[in-house]
This record gives C-alpha cells, structure tokens and sequence, in this order.
C-alpha cells in the first residue's frame, strides 16, 4: 500500500488503465482537496455543489482515463476536466460564479504586488483582500480562470493552456487583460469604500 | 479553541473519507468501466479522417475557383460587362466558394477537436490551412482535376452553379452591347449569317474586317464578334464599305420577312475557342485575328461604327497576329 502511495501521477494512470481500483483510491486523496480549493476560487460556492461536482469528476476521471495524452501533465489533465464541468455546472444552474477567496486574496496580494496589482501600502491587508475578491467575481468568467490559475494555482503558461484549451499567446493576452480589468475594478472598489 | 479547529479537521478528513467511499461504492454498484482505448482511437480517426476529407474537398473547391478565375478571360471583362465590379460579381463561383468556406470551418472545428488542436491559435490555423489547400488546389488544377469537374460534372445551366462555358456563352451573348458568339451558318465575302448558342440567327457584316481569315470564318466554326448592333439587315455578300465608315447596304428592314433576330457590324472577330488562359490577361495565342494592320497603328482612322468601342486599345493589346 505504502508503495502505491509513493507513485506519480502518471504511474497511477497507468495502473488505472489497466483496471487497478486502489490508483483510484490514491488519486481521490491526492486531488480531492486541491480541487475542491480550484472549484471554490472558480466560483462554485456551495459546499454541497463542490462534493456533487468533485464526485462527477472523478467519476469522469476514471470513465475516461483512457483518453489521458501522456503529453500532458496528468495534473492538467485533472484540472481541465473540473474547469470543463464547472463551466457545465455555470451554465446548467445558470448561475454566475461567486466563490469565496478572502485568504487567498491575501495571499494574492503578495504574489502580485511586483505586478502593480496592489494598492496602496498603508491600506490594510484584510480589506485589501476583501476588494481583491469583489473584484475578481466581478470579472468575466475567463479573465477569472486565468487570474485564478496563475496566481492562486501557480500554474505556468502551458499548463494553463493545456487546462484551458486555449493557445499560449491567448493565456498571456487574457493574463494581460485581466489585470487590466482587475486594476481598474480594484480603483474603482477602493474609491467607493 | 483548540478543540473547535480539532474538530474541523475531524470532520473534513471525514468528509474526504466519504466522498471517496462514494466514489469507489457508486464505480462497484453502477459497474462503471473505463471506455476502451480503442472507441478513442476511433474517435481520434475519425476527427484526422473527417480532417482530411475536409481538406480534399476544400482543394478540389479551390483549383475549381482557380479554373473559374483563370477561364473568366480577365482581358475581356471590359467588353463583356459593365464594369469591373460586375465581372467579379459575374464569375465568382459562388457555390465553390461556400463549398470551400463550408469544408474549411469543418476542417477547423476538426483540428481544433485533435489532441493538441487548441494549441494553435486560429489565424495560425487558416493561413496553414489556406496554404494547404490553395497548394492542393494548384497542384489538382494542374493535373487537369478542376478542368475535368467544370466541364463533365456541371450543368450548362442551373441557377446556383454553371459551367465556365456556360458563363462564357452568357458573358458572349450580349447584343445590345454589341457582343455576340455562335455557329457560323453561311458566309458572303463581306456578311455572314450567325447563329447564337441560343439558336436565333443574326446577319453580320465583316465589311471592316479586311483578307478574312476563310479558316475563321467558315460553315459551322464557332466565332464570337465585338461589334455595333445594328436596325438593318445585311443580305448575304451585299453590303460594302464607304471611306467614312458607314454602310450601304441593300438592308431590307422588318423582322417579320426575315428569319432574322438583328444585326451587327462586326469590328472583332475572335474564334470561340481559345487556348487555356495562363492567366487572365494573357494573350490569345495561334488565332488569326483580322485586325487591320493600318487601324492598329492609327486609332484616328477607325471607322464610324467601330470606334465607339470602349475596348480597342485592349483588344489591341491582347490580339496577337500569326
């Protein structure tokens, strides 16, 4: 059991195409938390759509394993099925993503403040943070996806490409745009406060 | 405090615990099975099928646009419409150009489908696939493929596609613009007797056409004729030239004692067939052409009838003598 534990990602791929249930096992332990973290910072706010939603992933996961390039990353792979039916989720309930990202927005904050996303110094963090993530909801779905993989999954440009299913030179003008738009949002945000 | 963050971890590790006995208990009851490989082997096929299908049949649409345009006999447009604007508009091939906008969106929602087909961005996607097919297209062009498709599999005349030949009979059968093209029936030494390709017979004076070629005018050759329409009728070998241009003829007028549609004094003579344009303004090649060698040079001296037209000076340009 230990050694299944200590497989890559890729190697549990391999041992589920070939019907071993326990990669299954190791997979939903592995991905569970940080996909549930990913749909939250995507906008899925109710805690019982996050279980349904994980549960149709990895459900998706294993029906289509087979389908698994092994150009990808398997990580990205995962990814690109929970964006896709979340997308499904947005449009089924016809509900505009909400999510709730104080923390991360905290943590955010850090992360651009090289990239002339941050407000003024002596602003305080908490409510920083608070505009951060008004901002963010406020934004059309796809400056938010990009925003949320880059900076709050730490994805590079060709994972969120592979994620996204969009070109490279596109992830990088949406990235652009949307901190543009988040800028603007976030000075506008500061200003009504 | 502690006990409360204890108790949160507690139950969120109990909560992942559930969801993935779930998960394993929902793929054990429901029997939930992997999809084969081979249904997304297929699928993968079938889109590079589909792919390439789409790129064939977008080539075949491209060397026939070729063939449309490289036959529409550019160097003609000016006699044979209006303007410029109205020859496009006259020899797009419409139906090959949607067939060719159709097959490439097929063909880039199929890439874009692939594996790795979200990783082009779509200019990138249709200038290859532009290229590709443009390249195809020249290559079945040349190979006689869109020559074959226009002459054995389109109709003559169909409201959404016609042959180039059935164009050229349309862009040649003009008279009020004093365009013409058909069989020759009988000739004179100075009048022949047409008829059009849709069967009614026109007089036509060549009396401003001088040493007639006998090879381009005989019984049954196909001719087209730039010319002047005209009220009167030529009898047969009756009509002749005067100094200023203008005609005396024994003209009997009155289409209701004639077989005749009309007439036309013909300052152009052209056989019907051409050899294949290289491109659209190249010359027409092998022909005798009777053009006075004198009225050529010195366009003052162009008869009454014909110097009205507007197309001599090109004309000129493009007719090349044996």
């Amino acid at each position: 059991m230990t050694d299944i534990l200590n497989k890559t990602d890729e190697e549990l791929s391999v041992l589920l195409m070939a019907s071993d249930y326990s990669a299954m096992a190791v997979l939903i332990d592995r991905y569970q938390k940080p996909l549930s973290r990913y749909l939250r910072r995507i906008g899925v706010y109710k805690e019982e759509d996050i279980q349904d939603l994980l549960q149709d992933i990895f459900i998706k996961i294993y029906k289509n394993i087979n389908s698994f390039n092994k150009d990808l990353s398997f990580s990205s792979w995962i990814y690109r099925i929970s964006h896709n039916e979340a997308i499904s989720f947005f449009r089924r309930n016809k509900v505009r993503p909400e999510g709730n990202m104080i923390e991360d927005g905290e943590e955010m904050l850090f992360k651009t403040e090289d990239e002339s996303i941050n407000l003024t110094e002596e602003v305080d963090q908490s409510l920083n943070a608070k505009i951060l993530q008004q901002a963010i909801s406020e934004l059309d779905q796809k400056y938010r996806d990009v925003l949320v993989l880059r900076y709050f999954e730490d994805r590079d440009y060709e994972n969120i490409s592979d994620i996204l299913q969009i070109p490279k030179g596109s992830v990088a003008t949406l990235i652009h745009r949307a901190k543009s738009r988040l800028k603007e949002k976030m000075q506008k945000l500061w200003k009504i406060k | 405090m502690e006990n409360q963050i204890n108790n949160k971890q507690i139950n969120n590790e109990t909560g992942e615990e559930n969801l993935k006995s779930k998960i394993l208990d929902l793929i054990e009851r429901d029997k939930i099975k992997p999809t084969s490989k081979i249904y997304f082997a297929v699928k993968d096929k079938a889109l590079w099928s589909l792919l390439l299908i789409s790129m064939i049949f977008g080539s075949i649409a491209c060397s026939v646009m070729i063939f449309s345009f490289t036959n529409s006999e550019f160097g003609f447009y000016d006699v044979t419409n209006d303007s410029f604007f109205d020859f496009i508009l006259r020899v797009t091939p419409y139906l090959w150009v949607i067939l060719f906008v159709v097959f490439g969106l097929i063909g880039y929602e199929n890439f874009k489908h692939t594996s790795k087909g979200y990783r082009y961005s779509f200019g990138f996607i249709v200038i290859v696939g532009l290229v590709i097919n443009i390249v195809l297209g020249v290559i079945l062009h040349s190979f006689g493929v869109s020559k074959m498709i226009d002459h054995d599999y389109l109709p003559a005349d169909s409201m959404f596609i016609r042959s180039s030949d059935a164009l050229r009979r349309e862009s040649w059968n003009q008279p009020d613009k004093g365009v013409l093209s058909g069989q020759v029936i009988s000739y004179g030494s100075s009048t022949f007797v047409l008829k059009d390709f849709n069967g009614n017979l026109w007089t036509v004076s060549s009396v401003y056409i001088p040493d007639i070629s006998l090879d381009l005018i005989s019984t049954s050759s196909e001719v087209r004729i730039i010319g002047v329409k005209q009220d009167v009728y030529f009898p047969l070998a009756s009509t002749t030239a005067t100094s200023s241009g203008g005609i005396v003829s024994g003209a009997v007028s009155g289409a209701s004692t004639t077989p005749y549609i009309g007439s036309i004094v013909a300052c152009y003579i052209l056989p019907w067939d051409t050899e294949e344009y290289v491109s659209g303004i190249s010359k027409i090649k092998g022909y005798l052409v009777n053009v006075d060698e004198h009225e050529r040079n010195i366009s003052s001296e162009r008869n009454n009838n014909c110097r009205a037209i507007k197309s001599y000076n090109i004309i000129r340009s493009m007719v090349e003598l044996k």
